[in-house]
């Protein structure tokens, strides 16, 4: 986890996200600042449960509801192919890279307290 | 079972050397002392004899002297008086007055002739040697007679003389002539008075032998024999020399008057005649007497001397044949007592019994019955016959025991009189007397008889029977002994077996191979063992190991170490930790050497430890290459801390082999352990090589050589191609699912999936899992069973549990997993039933 400027939090995920390990992941996201944007970097991740993309989605959910935005960046083939079956970026924001969420980030920023995009 | 035996085997003859050695030197002074008395009487007796011999020849030579004495007297006696007569004549008054004419008248009186006193007739010498009166009518000699010696001597000595033996020179014939002087009134020498006698051969020496004088022979001074008609001189002149040392003696072993040796000669002189009387005898007539009773005295002497050696001999002999009699039977209970020690089983004791008494009665034929053992049907029989007995092989004597049943008696003789009228006790074939013996067991009851037969009506001593009751005494003990080794050696071995795996698991693409010997040493088991276990999660555990000691004890903690390791093996808890919880089965004084593996045939993965155990064999089917599994810190159990046991892994390839094993395959006495373990290597890849069917009876076969001996364990463990079936259970446990995925994603490498396919499946299959165990248990406790089959282009997942399905509290998450595999898979449907939920998936894999 790593402050990435203003208002924008990156949180690099390696490994394994799973039944077990979703827990801690969703403790971590849910102890950042209120209102801050969240960057998942999961292009080191090896593999990502159902529990997995639940705790992401429901994060995303809560984030945004505080006027922030999380943002699943960087998904290797294997977990790209996940979202698509599921329909991930239906509640969660994908980017396909690092760089590219931390623009969307940014401009989620320099956009704050505005109604987001969504509503 | 029935066995004929014919002869024991012939006894060693070290044990008793000493026994009989002691006899032996006792009898040896014996022996000697005897001999040497019989010797010192002997040699007196013959002493005596000999002492007896010289005085009886002494006697003889003495006799033979005396006789020699006596003929000399006589003749002494008889020339005196002959000489008396003639000096009588001279002293008479015709001669004395020296008128010739008066004295050829007077001497008239005294004509020649064999009545005469003078048989050659008288005459008068004058001192001129002129013979001037005779008696013989032929009147006087008309020759001087001054040479002859009885004309000279009587002149010269004036005493009376005696003539040599001289031959008459008128008539030839043999005279001895006596003469005296004569003197006239005055006193003064007027001539000799001359008396001639002759010397009548024949007659006289017939009269002499008739009076015990053979041989007798007179010699006169002039050393003529006149006992010769011819008055031959001795033929052995020197013996005259010795007549004239002394005047009587004897001459023993000496040359004879004629020359011949071996002679006793006795002599003796006469003064008057001047003759010596000689009697000359050959020494086996004087001495025969004596040497005839001597050799008598000496054969009677070493007749008993012989007797008693022979006599001494026999008993000897008696004795020594006793001696090797008795020892030889001393040897035969030495040797019966230790085969008796040695004997395995009631055969070998029945057939010892047998064979010894058969020995000890060489003319009987012996049966031996026993008791039939734990509850088997009908008598164990040996027959056996003594090398002397005549009676035919015996067939079933059983009947023996029915009879000493009955009789209540040890011991009970039966002869053919004893027979009943019906025929009921009728003995064998041939037999006329036996004697049944009941053999009895610890506590007097009778376990089986023995039975001696005997084709005569034969009547043992009383020594005879305590032999007899000897022998069976030894072979009930050794019954007993071997019966209660038969039990504890059963118990044994029943609670080892049972022990010991009854089955080994099968797992597709791995081969199991055990051999395992009880290794009996005195009926004591050994303490090793060996298993293998198929824990619910797919893994194999493979174990060997090895208490110290052997019996029920070590039997008791080899199966509670094995029992441990099964319970634990089950619960998939790590070698490591299995032995360190295995040590606290051992006991203070207890020792256990173990080896512990476990083996994941979908990942090929193998991890393991030890407590002090030889280390395990990896062996490279293809290239036979051998190696040892890394040393891993571990002692034994009971004997060093557990603590510190260390536990490594390794993943191996198909086509290895596992080998582990006990010391009883590599143990040799006097040979490096290194070694030892390198030749087994080398072994087991010979024998996996060589297609035999049975690797590991072959692989022991050719490693120890002795059948039986120590207990001895192999495992081998052929690792193959990796399974085509991943079939596990494992309980319903999230953070188990983590090892689950790898050891699929592993498998499914193994089998050759690609990546991707193998990332779906790993994730559809965890998706399952997580199903079964919210919807199925509730994330409560439960068992989920995973099953995946593989084949070239075919992928099925099944995923199982037993629950009740229930709706999660988040059911929105869960239906993002059930897209997932319905969006992973090809196929996919979730089946409820009572008794539980099942999900089963497919795919179909691109051909790789």
């Amino acid at each position: 986890v790593h402050a990435a400027g203003e208002g924008v939090v990156v949180v690099t995920l390696s490994g394994e996200l799973e039944t077990s390990t979703a827990e801690d992941l969703r403790s971590l996201l849910a102890g950042q600042t209120p209102g801050a944007s969240i960057v998942v970097d999961v292009s080191r991740l090896d593999f990502i449960d159902s529990s997995g993309l639940n705790t992401l989605a429901v994060t995303a959910r809560a984030v945004r509801a505080a006027t922030g935005l999380l943002i699943v960046a960087g998904a290797p083939d294997h977990i790209a192919r996940v979202f698509e079956i599921v329909g991930f970026s239906e509640s969660v924001t994908v980017q396909p890279s690092l760089a590219d969420a931390l623009d969307v980030a940014k401009r989620n920023v320099a956009a704050s307290g505005q109604v987001p995009d969504e509503h | 079972m029935s066995t004929e035996v014919n002869r024991a085997r012939e006894p060693e003859a070290s044990f008793d050397e000493a026994l009989t050695g002691s006899l032996r030197s006792l009898l040896g002074p014996l022996v000697a002392g005897v001999l040497a008395a019989l010797a010192l009487l002997t040699g007196v007796a013959l002493l005596l004899v000999w002492r007896q011999y010289e005085s009886a020849k002494d006697e003889a030579a003495a006799a033979l002297e005396t006789r020699a004495i006596l003929a000399a007297t006589v003749f002494d006696t008889y020339f005196a008086g002959q000489l008396t007569a003639l000096s009588a004549i001279a002293s008479s008054p015709t001669v004395v007055s020296g008128d010739p004419e008066a004295m050829a008248a007077y001497f008239a009186r005294f004509r020649p002739g064999r009545r005469s006193t003078f048989t050659a007739g008288v005459g008068w010498i004058d001192l001129n040697g002129r013979q001037r009166a005779t008696s013989d009518p032929r009147g006087p000699i008309d020759a001087s007679l001054k040479d002859r010696t009885y004309f000279s001597e009587a002149v010269a000595t004036r005493k009376p003389f005696v003539s040599e033996a001289i031959v008459a020179r008128s008539t030839d014939r043999r005279l001895v002539v006596m003469s005296v002087p004569t003197r006239d009134s005055r006193g003064r020498l007027t001539g000799v008075l001359a008396g001639g006698i002759v010397l009548t051969q024949s007659s006289e020496n017939e009269r002499a032998s008739d009076l015990g004088y053979a041989g007798l022979e007179v010699i006169d001074r002039d050393g003529q024999q006149v006992t010769r008609r011819d008055l031959a001189r001795p033929v052995n002149a020197s013996l005259l020399a010795d007549f004239k040392k002394s005047k009587e003696g004897l001459l023993v072993d000496t040359r004879g008057l004629d020359g011949s040796g071996g002679r006793v000669v006795a002599y003796a002189s006469s003064a008057a005649p001047g003759w010596t009387t000689v009697l000359d005898e050959p020494a086996s007539t004087v001495f025969g007497t004596a040497r005839a009773t001597a050799f008598r005295e000496a054969s009677v002497i070493g007749t008993a001397a012989v007797i008693v050696l022979a006599l001494l001999a026999w008993g000897l002999q008696r004795q020594r044949r006793e001696l090797r009699a008795g020892r030889a039977q001393v040897v035969r209970w030495a040797q019966l007592t230790r085969s008796l020690n040695e004997a395995i089983d009631a055969d070998a004791v029945r057939t010892l019994c047998a064979s010894a008494l058969a020995s000890e009665f060489p003319d009987s034929s012996v049966a031996v019955a026993f008791e039939p053992a734990h509850g088997a049907v009908g008598h164990d029989v040996t027959v056996a016959r003594g090398r002397r007995s005549s009676l035919p092989t015996l067939e079933d004597p059983t009947w023996m025991t029915v009879v000493l049943a009955t009789s209540g008696s040890p011991v009970v003789r039966e002869t053919s009189r004893d027979l009943q009228p019906d025929g009921s006790d009728a003995l064998p074939d041939r037999v006329r007397s036996c004697y049944l013996i009941s053999l009895l067991d610890e506590t007097e009851h009778p376990v089986g008889a023995a039975g001696l037969f005997f084709a005569s009506e034969k009547a043992l001593a009383q020594h005879e029977i305590a032999l007899v009751e000897a022998h069976v005494d030894q072979v009930s003990q050794a019954l007993a002994r071997i019966r209660r080794h038969e039990q504890e050696h059963d118990v044994a071995v029943a609670l080892q077996q049972s022990l010991l795996p009854s089955g080994l698991p099968t797992v597709e693409g791995i081969e199991v191979a055990a051999y395992y010997r009880a290794g009996v040493v005195n009926t004591a088991v050994g303490g090793d063992w060996y298993d293998v276990v198929r824990s619910p999660d797919g893994r194999l555990h493979f174990t060997v190991g090895d208490v110290a000691g052997r019996g029920i004890e070590a039997a008791v903690l080899m199966g509670q170490l094995r029992n441990a390791f099964r319970a634990y093996a089950l619960d998939n808890v790590s070698p490591a930790l299995i032995i360190k919880l295995c040590a606290r089965h051992v006991p203070e004084d207890g020792m256990a050497t173990m080896v512990c593996v476990t083996f994941d045939p979908y990942t090929h993965k193998l991890t393991y430890a030890s407590a002090g155990h030889l280390p395990p064999l990896l062996l490279d089917d293809e290239s036979g290459v051998v190696s040892r599994l890394d040393p891993t810190r571990g002692g034994p159990l009971g004997w060093l801390s557990v603590e510190g046991t260390e536990e490594k892994e390794l993943v191996v390839t198909p086509g290895t082999t596992l080998a582990l094993y006990t010391d009883g395959l590599v143990e040799r006495r006097g040979e490096d352990l290194d070694g030892r373990i390198d030749t087994l290597g080398r072994t087991i890849v010979e024998a996996l090589t060589s297609d035999a069917d049975d690797v590991v009876g072959g692989v022991v076969h050719r490693m120890v050589d002795a059948p039986v001996g120590d207990d001895l364990a192999l495992l081998l463990v052929r690792i193959q191609e990796a399974p085509g079936t991943f079939d596990i259970e494992l309980p319903a446990q999230r953070d188990l699912l983590r090892g689950l995925r790898h050891r699929v994603d592993t498998w499914l490498e193994q089998r050759g999936v690609e990546a991707s396919a193998r990332g779906a499946a790993v994730l559809a299959l965890h998706e399952a899992c997580i199903n079964a165990i919210e919807h199925g248990y509730g994330n409560g406790p439960g068992t989920v069973a995973v099953t995946l089959e593989h084949d070239r282009n075919t992928l099925k997942i099944r995923v199982a549990d037993n629950g009740s399905w229930r709706d999660s509290p988040s059911a929105s998450d869960r239906g993002r997993g059930i897209v997932l595999m319905r969006g992973l898979m090809d196929a996919s449907r979730i089946v409820k039933k009572p008794t539980g939920t099942e999900v089963l998936m497919e795919q179909r894999l691109g051909s790789s």
